[in-house]
């Protein structure tokens, strides 16, 4: 466990968020990996990322600007946000990661007030930057999802290949 | 493991073959990225892909004609036109052009798992009906034997009926046109099948050779003759016996083999005694023995023994649909041989394949083919691979070099285009480079009429 405590996931709210979301993410991730979740301080909001002709926000932006951020013992971090997600080829995303990368960010703009959904996008978000793809098995948090109703058919787990691999990786 | 479907981006913004290239990856595909039409064109010369999203507007080479070069040079690779609002027509020429899809950005994510589904789908159907195809192609070979064409089909009827018999068979045919395949057909389908096959050619032996090796011969028997040995006539015990060149055989070879035909008997070099042989005889020739027995060269005798049934092999202009299931044919072989990724022949390569007139028949159209493969740099096979072949080539109309008006010549021409397509209107007139109607023009006023 002290390998965990030296590389915990990091968290960092951008603008504002929820102190609910937060637990609900922080709880998701004790009780699934073990893992102790680092909160920093909430940021500014992204305002860097906001495209006037789509108005919205660039995931990659708010990504790359994260990932220049020096948040020491984290070797991974997932920015919470509550703006509207853009990719360039797609209308919104709910969360964006490179695979394994060092950051990712989760949005809860289009999730309504259910907690539930952004610790699926969150853990789905951290699998990424785990290496994983999206997986195919019915009930694991990595499956695809492009609308509220494909997520909320999730779980808010892994299915047992895909938490072998994110275990793996986190607790290296 | 199921192989991953492969999908190249071919976007000029960095941004957007990023976004997409990680949302292929993290969908388990095996995604790479080209940020132009001809370095997409440079990469599918490599290595194939399953799926290409193309982006409309590109500096250089536009996705239109990536999507044209792509349905042209690899068909089997699917091609989605990603386009933005206010670009629509030229989409609809994409589709035009064979795209399989497109879609306009921005799309939502679950447009793009649509397009992937469909194209899976359509993917899916296509092997089944590739292997489908593969079942029937079998029904267009016969043993080794390839050709679906109608001098084939009753060759192939002809080797069924021969091989129920025992009777010595003269394979008749140009150099390369597959005697000896047809020999092992006739030996595979009779009733000699579990026994040898031994072939031997007769040109390649000096005389003394081919008695020695034919006849067998004991130890001492003469000079060198450290341990005795048996004749091929002996090692054939029961199978099928086939002598290639026949033509070749000396006039005192052509007595001893008659000998054994007539009296199915052989006396070992070295030896009085004669002893029983079993075989059935298959000789082949590219010569005309007819010609020979008049000059006297072959004895009409031995003609008449190994002539109880002829099988006349085609040349291969006389069968050139048949060019098109004999390049994929080679090209299937030759690929996985050299380990080199060919498996396309453009349409106007395999146009002139076609109209080749293969003097050395199968046999050279079997070189061509590989030497093309070993040689090319890339994928498809085009027009300028086979340069070899039509270099030197003035004419395919006349050989003869005789004086003749363009009016004759002009019939000739149209005649031969006409009996190698089989009278089909359309292909030769595609060939000759006029529409039907003139064609149908050329035919009366030349009082050409199919045979």
């Amino acid at each position: 466990m002290n390998d965990v405590r030296a590389h915990p996931l990091g968290i960092l709210p951008l603008g504002t968020v929820d102190q609910q979301i937060i637990g609900s993410v922080a709880e998701a991730f004790a009780g699934q990996l073990g893992i102790d979740v680092k909160f920093f301080s909430p940021g500014e909001p992204p305002g860097y990322a906001f495209d006037r002709h789509r108005i919205q926000y660039d995931a990659a932006l708010i990504i790359k600007n994260v990932e220049s951020m020096d948040f020491k013992s984290c070797r991974r971090v997932v920015a919470l946000v509550d703006v509207d997600l853009f990719v360039p080829v797609f209308t919104f995303v709910f969360g964006e990661a490179r695979k394994g990368g060092g950051a990712a960010v989760a949005s809860v703009f289009r999730l309504g007030d259910q907690p539930e959904r952004i610790v699926k996008i969150t853990l789905h978000e951290f699998g990424h930057l785990c290496m994983l793809d999206h997986c195919h098995q019915q009930g694991c948090v990595m499956n695809f999802s492009s609308d509220l109703g494909t997520l909320d058919k999730l779980p808010p787990c892994f299915c047992r290949y895909c938490l072998g691999q994110v275990k793996f990786m986190a607790l290296r | 493991m199921l192989q991953k479907i492969s999908v190249l981006i071919v976007d000029d913004e960095l941004i957007v073959r990023e976004s997409l290239f990680h949302w292929f990856k993290r969908e388990g595909y095996a995604a790479d990225t080209a940020q132009s039409g001809e370095a997409a064109l440079g990469k599918l010369e490599q290595q194939s892909f399953d799926v290409l999203f193309v982006d409309m507007k590109m500096p250089g080479m536009g996705g239109l004609e990536l999507v044209r070069q792509t349905r042209e040079l690899y068909p089997d690779s699917a091609v989605v036109i990603i386009t933005a609002y206010g670009s629509i027509d030229t989409a609809v020429e994409a589709m035009k052009q064979g795209a399989a899809d497109y879609l306009l950005k921005p799309f939502k994510p679950d447009q793009l798992s649509l397009v992937m589904e469909k194209i899976l789908h359509q993917m899916r159907m296509d092997d089944e009906c590739r292997f489908l195809k593969g079942e029937l192609d079998k029904r267009t070979r016969f043993d080794n034997i390839i050709g679906e064409s109608q001098v084939m089909q009753q060759l192939y009827s002809m080797i069924t009926d021969v091989a129920e018999t025992d009777a010595p068979v003269l394979v008749l045919g140009e150099t390369g046109t597959g005697k000896e395949l047809v020999a092992k057909a006739i030996h595979a389908k009779g009733l000699r099948k579990n026994s040898p096959f031994v072939p031997i050619n007769c040109g390649s032996l000096p005389d003394t050779l081919m008695e020695s090796e034919l006849f067998g011969f004991t130890r001492g028997a003469f000079t060198g003759a450290h341990t005795g040995r048996k004749g091929y006539f002996e090692v054939v015990a029961g199978g099928t016996l086939f002598l290639d060149e026949i033509g070749e055989v000396s006039q005192r070879m052509q007595v001893d083999l008659l000998r054994v035909l007539e009296d199915k008997k052989i006396t070992k070099i070295g030896e009085t005694t004669p002893r029983d042989v079993d075989f059935r005889l298959i000789s082949a020739t590219r010569q005309d023995l007819h010609q020979m027995v008049r000059a006297g060269t072959f004895r009409q005798d031995l003609f008449f023994r190994i002539n109880v049934i002829t099988l006349e092999v085609p040349p291969l202009r006389d069968r050139s649909s048949d060019v098109p299931l004999l390049v994929d044919h080679f090209l299937a072989r030759y690929s996985s041989e050299t380990n080199r990724l060919v498996d396309r022949v453009t349409p106007a390569a395999m146009e002139a394949l076609i109209c080749h007139d293969w003097p050395g028949n199968v046999r050279e159209l079997e070189n061509a083919v590989e030497r093309a493969v070993v040689l090319s740099k890339s994928r498809t096979l085009t027009l300028a691979d086979f340069g070899f072949l039509f270099q030197g080539r003035a004419s395919t109309s006349t050989h003869d070099g005789s004086m003749n008006t363009l009016k004759q010549v002009e019939k000739e021409h149209v005649r031969a285009i006409l009996e190698r397509t089989g009278w089909n209107i359309s292909r030769a007139a595609k060939i000759l480079g006029v529409g039907r109607t003139t064609l149908h023009r050329i035919i009366q006023r030349n009082k050409l009429e199919k045979p």
